[in-house]
């Protein structure tokens, strides 16, 4: 959107609709700032807000004020020093300071008669005085900024603490001051402002309109990989992911769990929300050096392989908060699409892949949490929210995560013996640790005898949906034995592409494949320290267990027994 | 040029906050609450948004109805 016209087209497109949350709005001003009526009727309309807004007559600031019913009604001022008096921008360095002393009595004697008055307003936003728009060339400070400073120091004694001062230098550097400022409109019109600065001032404002009608964010659910330390616990392993504030690298995850963490000692609830193994992530929050937000900061720990969106809707309902309430940080397409489509209700917050571009954008997490009241009580919540959780009791399944696989498009390739993929076939045995069943680690010529035996298939996947491609992400090699009798020597896959059944896809094909040239398919899990969610991976799709102890278990399947279940429909099959 | 003339008829509807169709060649100030002196303001805004043009303040003062725009608009283009 870059013009008032354009936000025009685009405010008489909003699809019209019952807003649930009324504000009785009124401007009061002494500069013509009328076009920011459509920008807030725009911007609260997103955030289903009817505001009915009226305007106060132009300069008339303290007397609108005395005179107008204010009762529950919100109040936005804009109180404009250069216009104080026409001109004085241009005038003032040449004022007496007898002259300077007058103008400064009379403005504050003006401001003592609107914060008398406004004490049955509901919320009442004002900006700060500034001097900026006509002062930003000059060397040194002018009479404009001076009087700006004190008459800021003025009212930090003499305002109503209620009152939300909003500072609209940032808006200037928001969008620039060729954005932000008219001058020709304010020479023609008084008309100061144009569309730059009304997009940057309705981000800075939004969020009171929000908590005034009730909709305040309590719940930050961060992910932990690539989110709260730099690499993947279950890949890279303990010693090699990065959150040391001393370090480039972890910086900025640093950075994400302080941020956290003074959110929390405002009052907001933070939770983990990851796809790990919960001893591993245990152990970071218990023992790694590096790490800022331990257990005592968190509500709740959601570690674990179900879908987010479910784990999110159960702790909502743990806490006794509406999942409307939460805002989520990850940094996977996947799982951001996927809580947008589960659960649209919960706010979420996509992690940019640039560490730097992160660290500037966690910025604006708090003001997802801006309250209109805050209190030395909030931050005592979190031990009465932790016992919710540990009393309530989780049950339940979404319906509709079919339907949500289907809108992904998925596509799975898979490549039989293709020597192109020699290396990468390797590369995943090396690294892949939490979805592997038997743990190989493979060469490349290891590899290469394999592909090139009769003995011997490798099959390889990738899978591809509507957000991307993963390229090649899951291995498994099959050994026949026999002419009756044949092993599944590895089966792997990067977590990355879990929780799509893409994995129930591939075995279905590869079974079929396996069973057209042999009579009995054997299979074993072997226990390590990071492949527990595998661990009943094989009874899931229909084996039987022959053998179990500390260190593995044997599986079997007999052609007989087998069909391919063909349940996964929605994902398209090709082979390269 | 018909174009100017129904894109005027919808940046009109847009500002004003009025149905297209109630816009004709002598729609002026006094048949539409919403044109005030601050929907000049903003009238004047859209269309300069709009035909990426300026107006002189001479210009405003004889924009009294749809068809007086349209030719001072069509005037500044064709220059």
């Amino acid at each position: 959107m870059n013009s008032y016209l354009e936000l025009l087209k685009a405010k008489a497109h909003l699809v019209p609709s019952n807003n649930a949350h009324t504000i009785e709005l009124l401007v009061l001003n002494n500069i013509t700032t009328n076009p920011l009526k459509d920008y807030i009727e725009y911007n609260c309309a997103l955030n289903q807000i009817k505001a009915n807004i009226t305007f106060g007559d132009y300069d008339n600031i303290s007397q609108n004020a005395l005179e107008f019913d204010l009762n529950n009604k919100v109040i936005l001022i804009f109180w404009e020093l250069a216009n104080c008096l026409h001109g004085l921008e241009y005038k003032i360095d040449g004022f007496s300071v007898e002259h300077i002393t007058a103008l400064e009595q009379k403005i504050q004697s003006e401001l003592r008669l609107t914060f008398g008055a406004i004490s049955k307003a509901s919320l009442v936003i004002m900006n700060r005085f500034t001097a900026l728009p006509f002062s930003y060339q000059q060397t040194q400070t002018g009479a404009l900024e001076q009087l700006a400073m004190r008459l800021n120091a003025f009212c930090d004694q003499y305002a109503p603490k209620s009152i939300k001062w909003i500072n609209t230098d940032k808006c200037l550097v928001q969008s620039g001051i060729e954005n932000s400022i008219d001058f020709k409109g304010y020479l023609k019109n008084k008309l100061l402002y144009k569309h730059g600065f009304y997009v940057s001032y309705m981000r800075l404002i939004q969020p009171y309109f929000n908590a005034v009608t009730g909709q305040v964010k309590k719940l930050l659910a961060l992910d932990c990989d690539n989110t709260l330390w730099k690499g993947i616990l279950g890949e890279d392993g303990f010693d090699h992911i990065a959150m040391d504030e001393n370090t480039y690298k972890g910086q900025s995850f640093a950075a994400a769990q302080y941020r956290a963490l003074a959110l929390g000692k405002k009052g907001v609830l933070v939770a983990l929300a990851s796809k790990n193994n919960p001893e591993d992530v245990d152990k970071v929050l218990e023992t790694h050096s590096e790490l800022t937000l331990n257990n005592d900061a968190l509500v709740a720990k959601k570690v674990n392989w179900e879908p987010k969106s479910e784990n999110l809707k159960r702790l909502a309902g743990e806490l006794n908060i509406g999942v409307d309430s939460f805002v989520f940080v990850d940094d996977s397409d996947f799982e951001v699409q996927l809580m947008r489509d589960q659960v649209p209700s919960v706010h979420t917050i996509q992690v940019p892949k640039n560490a730097v571009q992160y660290y500037v954008q966690q910025q604006q997490w708090v003001n997802y949490f801006v309250q209109l009241n805050e209190t030395q009580e909030d931050a005592k919540k979190l031990d009465q929210y932790k016992q919710n959780v540990q009393r309530a009791n989780a049950e339940g399944q979404s319906q509709s995560f079919e339907a949500f696989l289907e809108s992904l498009e998925l596509q799975l390739t898979i490549h039989k013996n293709d020597k192109t993929l020699i290396a990468r076939m390797a590369q995943m045995s090396q690294k892949t640790n939490q979805f592997n069943l038997t743990t190989p680690r493979y060469t490349e010529s290891q590899i290469a005898a394999f592909v090139d035996s009769d003995a011997y298939d490798c099959f390889a996947f990738s899978v591809k949906d509507k957000f991307g491609d993963s390229g090649i992400t899951g291995l498994c090699i099959v050994h026949y034995i026999n002419k009756q009798t044949a092993h599944i020597d590895a089966l792997l896959m990067s977590c990355r592409i879990l929780g799509r059944t893409v994995e129930y896809r591939f075995l279905d094909e590869v079974l079929t494949d396996v069973f057209s040239k042999t009579a009995q398919l054997n299979a074993t899990y072997k226990v390590t320290n990071k492949n527990a969610q595998v661990a009943d991976f094989y009874s899931k799709i229909g084996f039987e267990q022959s053998e179990q102890t500390e260190t593995m278990s044997l599986y079997s399947m007999k052609k007989a027994t087998f069909t391919a279940a063909n349940a996964y429909n929605y994902i398209t099959l090709h082979y390269a | 040029m018909p174009n100017i003339e129904e894109k005027l008829k919808e940046i009109m509807a847009l500002v004003f906050e009025v149905p297209k169709d109630i816009i004709n060649e002598d729609t002026s100030p006094d048949d539409l609450d919403s044109w005030d002196s601050i929907g000049s303001i903003n009238l004047v805004t859209a269309l300069e948004d709009e035909f990426e043009i300026e107006f002189e303040e001479e210009d405003i003062i004889e924009m009294l109805n749809f068809q007086l725009i349209k030719i001072k608009i069509e005037e500044i283009i064709e220059g």
